[in-house]
């Protein structure tokens, strides 16, 4: 027994040698400078060639280490760390494993003692559901000052240089809430262009976002929304004052002037803005300049009256704020009172009036088949706008179950556009268009959930707008006044009422609706000519048009593994009555069963791509204004009439989206392609004289197409420490038009756009930021086979100088050219701004220059199949603003 | 004899003076979890470490603190009403962590074992420090921890800690919990001699049963109530505690 205990020990003993002898181990002494043992310290064992990565590590106690290793090394690194002391390193090469290694350290002490470091703010962005939450301060650089300016560096968001909508992951968001409240509905740039942004600490981006918490189970999930959460401190009472004075080249004073408040409590929420300018810069959510619509009227076009004589939209090659000679009041209150528990108010109340000026020379040279000659015109325009508007909205929970809305908007808007015309350098022509726009809404909407997981809402929504105008034009001719008076007045007036029934199924969802809409729209014109002795009717219009339809749609939306399928379809009826009151026009009236389905698929490939499909068939009546068959003059040369014609218009489209955004990598892609093809259309038949156009519309089932493809691709890369970003778009459209006289001629064109942008992100004191844009537009048409190409070039460098935490420069140089074929024709725009914030921030100088080399004017030339054109455009002239602001 | 027990009070001596002289520095992270965002604050040196939920205010005195004469290689934390308390050892000997039900405190005692982390070939800037990833399994789920080894400590939020410098980041799997460091200050100070002694002490096992009992009672009120109206109530059981289980 005694014998076998023996052996079996000395077995045990030589299988433990052995393997100690296998086993790879190190151990040491450490000890500091100063000839004291080393109290702790860490031991890190790497790779020699990838010192970046720790493969083992041991903690050193009282000066003593040991460690039995449990990875093979080809070289060793061993690194000894501890506070106070300087790091020291040894490397061991072709360590062998059934060496045992003794190695003592040294540690010398450090002298540098560091005192605080801040690590806050690293971290960009956190997905938390269906909620991505940007930090604010990780995207800055200085140079931003409101919101706008921020949400225009978040990946994934999208803002539109001149409307400032936006769109987050490809999808329109709906709105920008402030702190979870949506104060300023769809019109949120009155937020993102106001708000300074050194009072935001996140913004959230929502996915699945629904106003009505009642609907949350129930809904889609496809609406977005962006949510401001404010920096802490900045909630309660706070706001901003800009004071910026300075002068233009011409010593008329410059003034740029802004306050701000933003009020916060439990029960009261507002944010209140007042501004004046006469430097370009647009406060306010409605563009005088340009008349592009911004979210809230592309929602709401349906209940506007249509306006047929169009005040003068500038050309915005050049972008509106290098010029836009404006001088602009705008004043705006949004405001949400919580009564009770169950009930909210909100109110937002806007007043603008502006004072565009332009001055422009546009010369046109036609060359048609029967003859050729050059028109000009050197116009000086005056845009005046003023609007007065007033919107509450009212929220009552009837119940825990139940909830009803009254919504509630009134609108007085009137524009003056007085223009002076030299036409063909002989001809004094004096304009003169008021446009009044009265618009009404009421809007009952009541919701009920019946169950979790089904919902049935009611809705009566009437609208009423009234859109009169009055155009004069007077020409000074042989000792006499020749005057146009053009009366046209479009009224519309809509009453929708329908109930839906909203439920889910597990994880599909359904929308079921029943409704009817009736259309007014009555139409009168009057154009009267008159000189000193008498007054002549020269052209009358008197029509009234009504629509009505009674409708059920459905939708069902398939929710399984990654894909969503969703099937749709319309079904209604359509009345349309077209009254003739002038006897000579017949009436017209049809009727029509309409069925549109739809099919959309939506793929998600992964956590970070997605691809979505959608083929549909739409059906819609034409626009009012194609009714009016007898002229109608809508500029001082231009005469506009119909052959009105009530069919329909079909078209059935296409598209295909890929969308990628990869935030931890910071790589987006979107990738679309659309295509539309219509059947049947309006189309205009030109008659070109030297003094007046003739444009008449007239309808043909013929089709038009078009395709439009778009393509972004943005990616920051480590090495060069910057941001690479390319936006690209191509359309290409089929149409067709008649002119002078000749038969229909089909035309294609195409489009392409490209954006190139990088911007730097180094931790030195500079950064640079630099944009081209190239633009080509090609026209061809098929019978005569000639080819007008149009291409620009814009080209935009940005320094960015920021030495310290309360100094921030930067110098921006844009250069324009409007056609490659005339490079003399160039354009170059530089600025300058000086930004100074003192240790206490509640303060901040500024000093600005824009458009230092003084470019008084600006050219562009276009040409079609039929014309050429040269059109010349005045620019803001050169100013300087010394701005002062002060935030509490 | 004599010449040991010198030898041996001036090792106690120099210790003290050594854990007096120690530098002392401070972390300051945000904490996530499911219920609440709030700032948490790690203070250590080489040997001790205390580390707090809340606004911790220095000289905030909830509790009676009695001077410890056991101060070498000890962390303290005090907590105030809600919040959860963490105290650690260095001396691998115990973790003592002062946690509340309802009103009532108690000191958690445990026993202290290393936790076995595996180092993970990926690395990070946290702020300007390079941090490589790490992962451990205790309490019943894995743990992921961005540690750099500029700082070279081994002290952590809550009971991690352990690896071969300071974390700067910490998550459980599900990222339900969340530590992240905001700031570190060098060299402050901070008292570490004072502790809570009079809480109950008991284990973290007994703590769990006390906390599972508790829970139980509420439920039951709960169906009384309801009940008494003609209803009735379901409960869904979340478990988001930070210890899924009680083994280390």
């Amino acid at each position: 027994m005694k014998r076998m205990f023996l052996v079996l020990g000395f077995v045990l003993g030589f299988v433990c040698l052995c393997f100690s002898l296998k086993a790879q181990t190190i151990k040491g002494f450490i000890t500091t400078s100063e000839g004291d043992t080393l109290f702790t310290g860490n031991l890190l064992f790497k790779e020699a060639n990838n010192p970046n990565s720790i493969r083992e590590f041991v903690i050193a106690k009282n000066g003593n280490y040991q460690y039995t290793f449990k990875k093979e090394y080809d070289t060793l690194l061993i690194e000894v760390k501890s506070m106070g002391y300087l790091s020291q390193s040894k490397v061991i090469f072709n360590p062998q494993k059934d060496k045992n290694y003794k190695i003592d350290f040294v540690m010398p002490v450090d002298t540098v003692q560091l005192k605080q470091v801040t690590i806050k703010g690293n971290k960009r962005f956190e997905q938390k559901g269906d909620t991505l939450i940007y930090e604010a301060d990780a995207f800055l650089n200085g140079s931003e000052r409101k919101v706008e300016d921020l949400l225009k560096k978040l990946p994934g968001v999208e803002v539109d240089e001149n409307t400032g909508a936006i769109k987050y992951k490809g999808k329109p968001v709906e709105t920008v809430t402030l702190e979870g409240d949506n104060l300023f509905g769809q019109n949120y740039t009155l937020g993102t262009r106001n708000i300074n942004v050194d009072m935001v600490e996140q913004v959230e981006a929502i996915e699945n976002y629904n106003e009505n918490p009642l609907l949350k189970d129930v809904d889609n999930g496809e609406k977005v929304a962006l949510n401001l959460k404010l920096k802490k401190g900045k909630i309660d009472f706070s706001g901003n004052t800009d004071i910026a004075l300075g002068s233009f080249d011409t010593d008329k004073i410059a003034a740029n002037l802004n306050t701000n408040i933003l009020s916060i409590t439990k029960n009261y929420k507002s944010f209140s803005t007042l501004s004046y300018n006469n430097t370009g810069t647009n406060y306010s959510p409605f563009d005088y300049f340009a008349f592009s619509l911004n979210a809230e009227q592309l929602n709401e076009k349906d209940w506007y009256a249509q306006k047929i004589i169009s005040e003068s939209y500038f050309n915005n090659f050049l972008e509106s704020r290098l010029i836009n000679v404006n001088n602009q009041f705008f004043g705006n209150y949004n405001g949400i009172f919580r009564i009770k528990k169950r009930m909210s108010i909100k109110l937002n109340l806007y007043a603008i009036s502006d004072n565009i000026k332009n001055n422009q020379f546009i010369e046109n040279e036609y060359n048609l088949s029967t003859n050729s000659f050059v028109t000009s015109d050197a116009i000086s325009i005056q845009k005046k706008p003023t609007q007065y508007r007033a919107d509450i909205e009212m929220k009552y929970n009837t119940s825990k179950n139940s909830l009803l809305e009254y919504k509630g908007k009134i609108r007085q808007e009137k524009i003056k556009t007085p223009t002076f015309i030299l036409q063909n350098q002989n001809t004094p022509i004096s304009l003169n268009l008021i446009t009044k726009d009265f618009l009404s809404k009421h809007e009952l909407l009541f919701t009920q959930k019946l169950k979790k997981q089904k919902v049935v809402q009611f809705l009566v929504l009437s609208t009423h707008n009234s859109l009169p105008q009055t155009f004069t034009t007077s020409t000074y001719w042989a000792d006499q006044t020749l005057k146009n008076n053009q009366e046209s007045k479009f009224s519309r007036n809509q009453t929708t009422a329908k109930v839906t029934l909203l439920g889910a199924k597990n994880n599909d969802r359904y929308v079921f609706e029943l409704g009817i809409k009736n259309e007014n729209t009555p139409y009168f014109s009057l154009l009267s000519a008159s000189n000193n002795q008498s007054q002549i009717s020269i052209s009358e219009n008197n029509l009234d048009y009504n629509r009505f339809k009674i409708y059920q749609l459905g939708a069902y939306h398939f929710n399984f593994n990654r894909f969503k399928i969703s099937p749709t379809y319309s079904l209604s009826y359509l009345w349309q009555n077209l009254e003739y009151f002038d006897t000579e026009n017949s009436n017209l009236r049809a009727q029509d069963l309409i069925f549109e389905p739809a099919l959309s698929i939506k793929y998600k490939l992964n956590d970070i791509s997605s691809l979505r499909g959608k083929v549909g068939y739409n059906v819609e009546p034409n626009t009012e204004n194609h009714f009016f068959e007898n002229d109608v003059l809508t500029t001082a040369r231009l005469f506009k009439s119909n052959i009105p014609n009530l069919n329909l218009r079909n078209t059935i489209s296409y598209s295909l989206f890929y969308f990628n955004n990869n935030l931890d990598k910071q790589f987006d892609m979107q990738l679309g392609f659309f295509y539309n093809r219509n059947e049947g259309n309006f189309f205009n038949r030109l008659e070109i004289l030297p003094t007046s156009i003739k444009n008449q519309s007239f309808f043909l089932n013929l089709p038009t197409s078009s395709l439009n493809t778009n393509f972004k691709i943005g990616k920051y890369i480590d090495f060069i420490q910057s941001t690479i970003r390319l936006d690209a778009s191509y359309s290409y459209l089929i149409y067709i038009n008649s002119v002078d006289s000749l038969e229909l001629r089909t035309n294609k064109s195409n489009n392409f756009d490209g954006n190139l942008f990088l911007k730097t992100h180094f931790d030195i004191a500079i950064n640079f930021e630099n944009t081209f844009d190239f633009g080509q537009n090609r026209s061809q048409n098929e019978e005569t086979n000639t080819i007008f190409i149009n291409r620009n070039l814009k080209h935009k460098f940005k320094i960015l100088i920021k030495p310290n935490q309360k100094w921030f420069l930067d110098f921006t140089s844009e250069y324009f050219l409007p056609n490659l074929n005339q490079l003399e024709n160039n354009y170059w725009f530089l600025s300058s701004t000086i930004r100074f914030r003192p240790k206490n921030k509640k303060w901040q100088y500024n000093l600005t220059a824009n458009n230092l080399l003084n470019i008084q004017n600006f050219e562009q030339i276009q040409i079609n199949d039929f014309s050429s054109s040269v059109y010349q455009s005045s620019i803001l002239s050169r100013h300087f603003l010394m701005q002062v602001s002060y935030s509490f | 004899m004599k010449i040991k027990s010198y030898l041996l009070l001036c090792i106690i001596f120099l210790s003290t003076i050594f854990l007096i002289n120690a530098q002392t520095n401070k972390v300051t992270y945000q904490y996530t979890s499911p219920i609440k965002i709030d700032i948490a604050v790690l203070y250590y040196n080489d040997t001790v470490s205390f580390f707090n939920y809340g606004a911790f205010s220095e000289g905030k005195d909830e509790t009676n603190k009695q001077t410890s004469t056991n101060t070498a290689d000890m962390s303290i934390v005090i907590d105030d009403s809600d919040s959860i308390g963490t105290y650690q050892y260095i001396s691998n000997e115990k973790i003592y962590e002062r946690r509340n039900i309802k009103k009532k405190y108690y000191t958690i005692i445990e026993k202290f074992t290393p936790l076995d982390w595996q180092l993970i070939d990926s690395t990070q800037k946290i702020g300007n420090y390079t941090c490589q990833l790490a992962s451990t399994f205790c309490y019943g789920q894995t743990f992921y921890a961005w540690y750099t080894s500029e700082i070279p400590s081994d002290k952590a939020p809550w009971k991690l800690g352990g690896l071969p410098g300071l974390i700067l980041h910490a998550y459980d799997k599900e990222r339900k919990h969340e530590w992240k460091a905001t700031n570190i200050e060098f060299d402050v100070e901070f008292d570490f001699s004072v502790y809570p002694s009079d809480d109950e002490k008991i284990t973290l096992k007994k703590y769990s049963d006390l906390r599972e009992e508790e829970n139980q009672k509420i439920m039951r009120l709960a169906e009384t109530i309801a009940a008494q109206h003609g209803g009735s109530v379901s409960f869904e059981q979340t478990n988001n505690y930070l210890e899924k289980e009680i083994e280390r």
